[in-house]
């Protein structure tokens, strides 16, 4: 019985994994985040939309958190290099955690597709608060210690926040959280005096009044809040985004990887796919993988130098 | 059966030994957060680890002056046991073989373990329900069951 | 006016339709271990966006209410709960069903859920924007006390003494130390496996210690329930009496804490449970089959659906996963969590509130037309029966995270609180230890950082205190209960 039983299932992973033109199966798409997230969305809606372009493929999400993409990310490490896995990734985490020596992957581990989304960091406090720009903050903690909400330790809302320090020579009382809905709670209730988090996670909040983002940290503004001054224009070199890409195994085949790159280029020029990113806040940021490769190696060695002064 | 006293006793110190391993493991020094965060992340585990060992300690005493008594784990050993090991062996050629043909050994064998008679209806239970959650979980909700990977050349 | 209006786009046919159609895949969501509400709206979300805004919220919504309540099946029946809110649930109704009463204990899930989930609704339909501004009111001290509050019911929840109890709650709070240190973000009690970087999954850890160890334990039985159930008794089985202080209890609780955000429709429940058992005036038959457990907890787990979603719809606050979830739908529907909502989108907004009114009414139509046939799976003979729970056990831990290491975790967690169990400790209290442990830790460290290190932070806000005087009420019942419960004991003995 056994013996008939394990034939058939010899036939038939003979028969779909053999070597038919790429994509002939099912194509996995990792996402180093749990599935409903902001993440997970943009994931998926890659998807829904390669589907248009790629009719024959199949995909697939596989949802692997935890560890600040670490598990999702060195899963993807792990995988066959056919081409038939495709990774989401994050930054800062994804080079944050080649510095601090807990991945076994480096940057070159990886050939980068490309960017897909970036989220600028932002210093944000509750409406009520007497902080209205950076000066007030840095006035603020300067007379006395105030508590800075970060989502975690080696985040980017974390990296953020030790940059702001080192160049203002303040100190703040960091507040780790797990998550962005603690820090959110956290700056309405009135529970810390400010947070480091990122623009899509307070927009909605911030439009509605109940709090008040003091400064994007990026060199423009956000074309979603042109009425929000950079940090920047207040004359503080504090610059954080986070970005999302995608990345395949180094070893994948030319052909193959450019064949994705290509349909990473269709999607993200999508119309469609640009609308449901729109409403869902994810700021799309297209680069192509050259480009994006230099941000990271750039971003890498950045977080390097925070390490190397405060490592965690 | 087993004598319940010795299994308490064991299982006493035990407890007795983690709090000891646990009690001031946490007392680091991390200069990336305030000592505050640090010192009350201590102070939690080690609260922890004091009353896990008081309580082991009071366990400890209370089953050394116990009467012996035994414990009976199953009613029947020998399926018990091949339940088990079924369970393991399961687990263990998903990893190779897939879901499917690990879930359509599994179920009829342990059907058999259990007690079913008859080979054919167990057979085409098994089948059904290795459809089911295929169809349920990988076609309907997109979630990739196990693979087989024992086929694939390694790369 | 909004609300008529609203009204009337629900009561469209193909709004109608999709309730349905949401409500029943949330009952078999629910139902099916490893499948989750949150799973389903993520993957829904991409596809709703080509329909009308409020025949995709109302799918949703119908998701979620239905999960929330078929969760409760299996636990009554197999002991398996298809959701970890539904463990409560399980630790009566099983008992209930290895009687025979198996019916029985789905009937007064199905009611008791109903109350609940509807109850919620109604309040999150009149003052959702007042509690909104409550739910702010807790911060990290104030979870750490939650938290405490909960851990008391370590001590109703342990049936072999209160020391082993205590000894159950701590392995659970130890265990959820393992992983990432939430303070320093370095990686603790790891064994150098990857996979606990996180921690330790909690529902492989459910499904082992409930599930799987009960599968263990009928090897040695026929069925789980001796002896016939007849088709016509059950159906004619009326609710027992005494449901509806109960009921009220879980449904005032789940509100609450559903409101909360982190906190969750698994720690509603087994709160209710505890003042539940605190209320009862026949505490000696918790653990032993008391429908009083079964609607306290199943009121207060779907009590959680229209609490959960106060936050989320007026600050844009998602109190769980799926309504972390739930956000991304309505955001791709262009409709941003705030004041907006209920104003500007008003009539989708009330409609999908009203739309899970509907979808309430029908998963209690549903469940109580099936009940008697769901209770018919309790006289399938064990041989079936546990390979086939196995199956669904091992995938279910596995879906969740995708992975066989989770599968690992879930036959060690089985085969350890197998024996655990023989020796009188509890595993509901292991399991109420590891819901409860992070939010206790986070709140305690986070609660002195911001204090830096003043521990009076804990007494200060008047949630605070009000909580401090839940939790002495919450200690001093069952420890009272307990040393009466010994003395007569010792003086039975003594008689003898």
């Amino acid at each position: 019985m056994r013996k008939i039983l394990s034939t058939i299932a010899l036939c038939a992973v003979v028969a779909t994994s053999s070597m038919a033109a790429y994509p002939s199966k099912t194509i996995k798409l990792i996402v180093p985040s749990k599935a409903g997230g902001s993440t997970d969305t943009t994931a998926r809606l890659f998807i829904d939309t390669a589907k248009k372009y790629w009719e024959d493929a199949d995909f697939i999400v596989v949802n692997k958190p935890g560890a600040g993409g670490l598990i999702g990310f060195s899963y993807e490490q792990r995988q066959k290099a056919d081409g038939y896995t495709i990774g989401l990734m994050f930054t800062p985490q994804f080079v944050a955690h080649v510095v601090s020596k807990k991945a076994k992957y480096t940057l070159d581990s990886f050939n980068v597709i490309g960017n897909i989304a970036q989220d600028p960091g932002i210093v944000v406090v509750n409406s009520a608060s007497s902080i209205k720009t950076l000066d007030d903050l840095v006035k603020t903690a300067k007379a006395k210690k105030i508590t800075a909400a970060v989502n975690g330790i080696g985040s980017d809302d974390f990296l953020a926040a030790k940059q702001f320090e080192e160049k203002t020579g303040v100190n703040f009382n960091l507040l780790p959280t797990k998550g962005s809905t603690e820090q959110k709670t956290a700056i309405l209730g009135n529970h810390v005096e400010v947070a480091f988090m990122n623009l899509s996670q307070m927009l909605s909040n911030h439009n509605a009044g109940k709090v008040r983002i003091i400064a994007v940290l990026d060199n423009k503004r956000a074309d979603v809040a042109k009425d929000i001054p950079t940090s920047v224009e207040q004359n503080y070199n504090v610059l954080m985004t986070a970005t999302r890409g995608i990345i395949i195994r180094k070893e994948v085949k030319k052909e193959i990887a450019d064949k994705i790159s290509d349909l990473y280029n269709k999607v993200v020029n999508d119309a469609g796919f640009q609308e449901k990113a729109a409403k869902s806040f994810i700021f799309l940021n297209p680069r192509p993988g050259a480009e994006y490769t230099e941000y990271l190696k750039a971003l890498q060695a950045d977080t390097q130098k925070v390490f190397d002064k405060t490592p965690w | 059966m087993i004598n319940r006293k010795y299994i308490e006793i064991i299982v006493s110190i035990f407890f007795i030994v983690l709090a000891a391993l646990l009690y001031g493991s946490a007392d680091t020094v991390n200069q990336a957060v305030s000592q505050a965060s640090t010192d009350s992340t201590s102070t939690y585990v080690n609260t922890l680890a004091i009353i896990l060992g008081i309580a082991g300690v009071i366990e400890l005493i209370m089953s050394a002056i116990s009467s012996p008594s035994f414990i009976e784990f199953t009613k029947d050993p020998t399926k018990f046991i091949l339940l088990i090991i079924s369970l393991v062996g399961y687990v263990w050629i998903m990893e190779y073989i897939g879901f499917i043909v690990s879930t359509l050994m599994f179920l009829p064998m342990t059907m058999r373990i259990m007690g079913y008679k008859n080979i054919v209806k167990s057979i085409l239970i098994s089948v059904g329900i290795t459809l089911f959650v295929y169809l349920l979980f990988q076609v309907g909700f997109e979630i990739l069951l196990p693979e087989p990977t024992i086929f694939e050349g390694s790369e | 006016m909004i609300l008529l209006d609203a009204l009337q786009a629900v009561l469209a046919f193909d709004v109608l339709f999709a309730i349905f159609i949401g409500t029943v895949s949330g009952i078999i969501i629910g139902g099916m271990p490893g499948l989750t509400a949150t799973m389903a709206v993520a993957l829904l979300i991409p596809i709703t966006f080509s329909f009308t805004p409020l025949i995709g919220l109302a799918i949703m919504g119908g998701v979620y209410a239905g999960a929330m309540y078929g969760g409760s099946i299996p636990a009554i029946l197999l002991s398996t709960p298809g959701t970890p809110a539904a463990a409560a649930t399980a630790l009566e109704g099983y008992p209930l069903t290895k009687q025979g009463k198996g019916g029985m204990a789905l009937k007064v899930s199905v009611i008791s859920s109903f109350v609940g989930g509807t109850f919620s609704v109604i309040v999150l339909l009149a003052i959702a924007p007042i509690l909104a501004e409550f739910a702010l009111k807790f911060g990290p001290p104030e979870y750490f006390l939650l938290a405490i509050m909960g851990l008391t019911g370590v001590i109703s929840v342990a049936s072999g003494g209160l020391t082993r109890g205590i000894i159950s709650g701590l392995i659970g709070l130890i265990i959820a130390l393992i992983g990432t240190d939430p303070m320093t973000g370095m990686v603790r009690y790891d064994f150098g496996i990857i996979d606990l970087y996180e921690g330790v999954s909690f529902m492989p850890a459910l499904i082992g210690m409930f599930s799987i160890t009960q599968m263990l334990a009928l090897t040695g039985e026929k069925s789980i329930a001796s002896g016939d159930i007849d088709l016509t008794t059950i159906k004619r089985e009326k609710m027992p009496k005494g449901m509806w202080p109960f009921i009220g209890l879980g449904t005032g609780t789940g509100t609450v804490v559903g409101i909360i955000p982190g906190e969750g429709a698994t720690i509603a429940a087994f709160m209710s449970y505890n003042m539940a058992k605190a209320k009862s005036k026949v505490k000696n038959l918790f653990g032993k089959g008391n429908p009083e457990g079964i609607a306290a907890a199943e009121a207060g787990n779907n009590a959680c659906v229209g609490g959960s979603l106060v936050p989320l719809l007026t600050l844009g606050v998602p109190g769980n996963t799926v309504s972390a979830a739930l956000m991304g739908g309505l955001m791709i529907q262009g409709l941003i969590p705030g004041p907006e909502l209920f104003t500007t989108h008003g009539v989708i907004t009330y409609g999908f509130i009203l739309s899970l009114f509907i979808a309430n009414i029908v998963f209690l139509v549903v469940g109580l037309f099936f009940a008697p046939y769901f209770a018919k799976i309790s006289q399938i003979p064990t041989s079936i029966l546990v390979a086939a729970i196995s199956v669904f056990a091992i995938i279910g831990s596995y879906s969740m995270n995708n992975s066989l290491f989770d599968v690992w975790l879930m036959l060690i967690f089985a085969f350890a609180g197998y024996f655990l169990n023989k020796l009188n400790f509890s595993l509901s209290a292991i399991i109420l230890g590891m819901i409860l442990g992070p939010i206790a830790e986070n709140g305690f460290t986070q609660a002195l950082t911001i204090s830096e290190g003043d521990s009076s932070i804990f007494f200060e806000s008047a949630v605070a205190k009000i909580l401090w005087m839940i939790i002495i009420v919450l200690l001093i019942q069952p420890l009272f209960a307990h040393f009466k419960d010994r003395r007569e004991k010792a003086k039975a003995m003594r008689n003898e």
